[in-house]
């Protein structure tokens, strides 16, 4: 007996499922991935990992693993505000890397603390505008989460996290082993609910939350989630990974922009995103910064921030608390409309109300010739696919930056309109 | 492309079902009480930290299986999602269960399950199905009582062909690992809603069912077609 199959390799039903595992003991998972990859490689569709060759500006050089060069519109960097290539950043790494040299070359708690470090440290306070707080900053924005979640909750603490949080406060909730619990994404009802049920009975009570979701790019509810939180005798805490600098009347993100900024317990910040470096910082009351210093382990057990990357990152934490910051903001989110309503009717763009656009395509198997397809024709986002997200809700996040230019964004616009009708996936007109 | 589906990794196939009914629901549940029902051997799937998957199948055959003239009859299989072998020379599976409990109205079926299968198969004549004629929902009860009351969450449907592979462990006294693939239409949807869930049962044979929190993904089989469900020669693991 045989069955006809769709005429398509496998590697289009299976982008790589991050579940899968094996329980033979030679990791056969790896071997499988490792296929994966060669497969979509030999037959030339593999997009991923295309090195560039240049800085992420919006429009950057790239390379194929088979030597295709690629000149590409770059909507896939979270150099939101350009911060990364800023003359100004650019020129205080130069001169840290002279002074500091390379590396940080100890811990923070014991060698590592450099000057730098105190100036960004004093910075942030003075930008964040609340002077009883203190910084603990971290060589990753993923430690701040993983090493304060695990370093401030323990096995009979209760963490409450939003289902679409990012991995890191999950892994840090799996490294605290507190009681988990789960609130459908910016349902105040069911938190509400979970904190009825654990509120009597628990010593600590930590909420978790976002100011803007990676995957749609919609804000956090915190004008409901940080007062209900607060009213069941929770701490909250909010990553701003992706509003940090961005939103809110001083740029101070997301609980600033929605009024609950003093409120907010940890605020959780990153380098990467708007500040164009790495590493992030966990902005709290003095006591606590000072605690997940010495406490979260991967601060303590990793080396400090490097010198050239801290004194880039002050000087655009200078220029995004100025009128340039506040200029770029402005520019930030018209560019951000200006996309989203070049899209609109064309193809279907969820909930998104800000700088990261998702364009949902549906099946997973497009994953694989849409990204090939779309770096092709000169355009590049983020590509996103099953189980990171729902199944037949795939889709490809378009990264807004205030540097993208409108022909920039109407280009852009135009080569994902070209994709939907091509690969079908344009969204139909209402009957 | 053509596939052969008589046999795969070298194991010949034992049978191919054919359904005119089937639902297929997946729940998130406790890593606790997933654990709790484990072979040791068997790793978990963990969705998020402390959160496993369990679903529920309900299945209606085809008439003619065993005899020409065999009537019509069902199934319920409970499992929870376990990581697979992948060392295995297979397609790509797409779940892989942990046979937890398999409960069946057809004494036939449930002599098969015990010679071919190996699952955990019990007879419950009293066993009743009633899929809506859409095929998006599905009612399940016997003498016992209710046992599941499901409806699409989904506000539109869109049922697509697939073949879907897959493998399963199940234990009677030894742990056994099998493959199997399904064949067929059916519209699958993560979309958020309460499409019902299970109900304490004696089926659910010590899986605390209090730790079953919302529904993860459903599966329904177009209705008004067949449906192919074909298993594999099973082997030992232990």
């Amino acid at each position: 007996m045989s069955a006809e199959r769709p005429a398509r390799p496998d590697y289009y039903d299976y982008t790589y499922d991050m579940f899968i595992a094996s329980i033979d003991g030679e990791q056969s998972e790896a071997v499988r991935f490792s296929e994966w990859i060669d497969a979509a490689d030999r037959d030339g569709v593999y997009a991923f990992e295309a090195p560039r060759l240049e800085a992420q500006k919006t429009e950057v050089r790239a390379r194929r693993a088979d030597g295709t060069p690629l000149h590409l519109l770059n909507f896939s960097s979270y150099n939101y505000l350009g911060f990364g290539l800023h003359p100004e950043v650019i020129e205080a790494a130069k001169q840290a890397l002279d002074r500091y040299g390379l590396g940080a070359c100890s811990s923070p708690v014991q060698a590592g603390t450099l000057a730098l470090h105190k100036v960004l440290e004093e910075r942030l306070i003075d930008f964040i505008g609340l002077p009883d707080r203190g910084v603990s900053l971290f060589s990753s924005g993923y430690g701040v989460n993983t090493g304060t979640i695990s370093a401030l909750m323990k096995r009979r603490h209760h963490i409450v996290i939003d289902k679409s949080a990012h991995m890191s406060i999950l892994e840090g909730a799996q490294l605290a082993r507190s009681k988990v619990h789960y609130f459908e994404h910016n349902d105040i009802d069911h938190l509400a609910e979970i904190l009825k049920e654990i509120a009597p009975e628990a010593s600590r009570i930590l909420v978790c939350t976002e100011g803007v979701f990676s995957a749609d790019g919609d804000f956090g509810a915190l004008d409901r989630i940080v007062p209900l939180a607060k009213s069941y005798g929770a701490q909250v805490l909010v990553d701003e990974a992706h509003s940090f600098l961005l939103c809110g009347p001083h740029g101070r993100g997301a609980a600033e922009q929605q009024g609950v900024l003093d409120q907010v317990d940890y605020l959780v910040v990153t380098f990467s995103k708007a500040l164009g470096g790495v590493g992030g910082a966990l902005i709290a009351r003095r006591e606590i910064a000072r605690y997940v210093n010495w406490y979260a382990r991967c601060r303590m057990f990793s080396c400090a921030l490097d010198p050239a990357v801290t004194a880039g990152v002050t000087r655009g934490l200078e220029l995004g608390a100025g009128s340039d910051g506040q200029e770029r903001r402005t520019r930030l989110q018209k560019n951000a409309t200006l996309l989203r309503d070049s899209l609109l009717g064309k193809v279907e763009i969820g909930r998104s109300r800000s700088w990261i656009v998702p364009v949902i395509f549906g099946s997973e198997t497009l994953t694989i010739p849409l990204a090939d397809w779309l770096q092709r024709h000169g355009l590049e986002g983020s590509v996103m696919s099953f189980p990171a997200v729902p199944v037949n809700e795939a889709r490809i996040r378009l990264f807004v930056t205030s540097e993208h230019t409108g022909e920039q964004i109407g280009r852009c616009a135009d080569i994902v309109a070209e994709a939907a009708n091509e690969l079908g996936f344009a969204s139909r007109p209402a009957a | 492309m053509s596939e052969n589906l008589d046999s795969v990794a070298g194991l010949p196939m034992v049978i191919n079902w054919r359904l005119i009914g089937h639902v297929f629901c997946t729940w998130e549940i406790g890593m606790d009480a997933v654990e709790k029902i484990l072979p040791t051997r068997l790793e978990p799937v963990e969705l998020r930290p402390g959160v496993g998957l369990l679903s529920i199948g309900c299945l209606r055959f085809a008439k003619g299986h065993f005899t020409a003239d065999a009537p019509e009859f069902n199934e319920i299989v409970i499992v929870v999602h376990v990581q697979p072998d992948l060392s295995v020379a297979m397609p790509q599976p797409r779940f892989t269960f942990y046979a937890h409990s398999v409960v069946s109205d057809s004494v036939n079926f449930v002599d098969h399950e015990a010679r071919e299968i190996f699952t955990p198969t019990e007879h419950v004549p009293s066993l009743q199905l009633d899929f809506s004629p859409d095929g998006l929902g599905v009612r399940a009860w016997d003498e016992d009582g209710p046992f599941l009351e499901l409806r699409s969450t989904a506000p539109a449907s869109a049922f697509t062909p697939a073949l879907i592979w897959g493998q399963y462990y199940s234990q009677i006294g030894r742990l056994r690992h099998g493959i199997w693939n399904w064949q067929g239409t059916r519209f699958e949807h993560m979309q958020r809603g309460d499409p019902g869930k299970p109900m304490p049962h004696p089926y659910f044979r010590g899986l605390d069912v209090s730790k079953v929190s919302s529904c993860y993904r459903q599966m329904y089989a177009e209705p008004g077609r067949v449906h192919n469900e074909r298993f594999y020669k099973v082997r030992l693991l232990d």
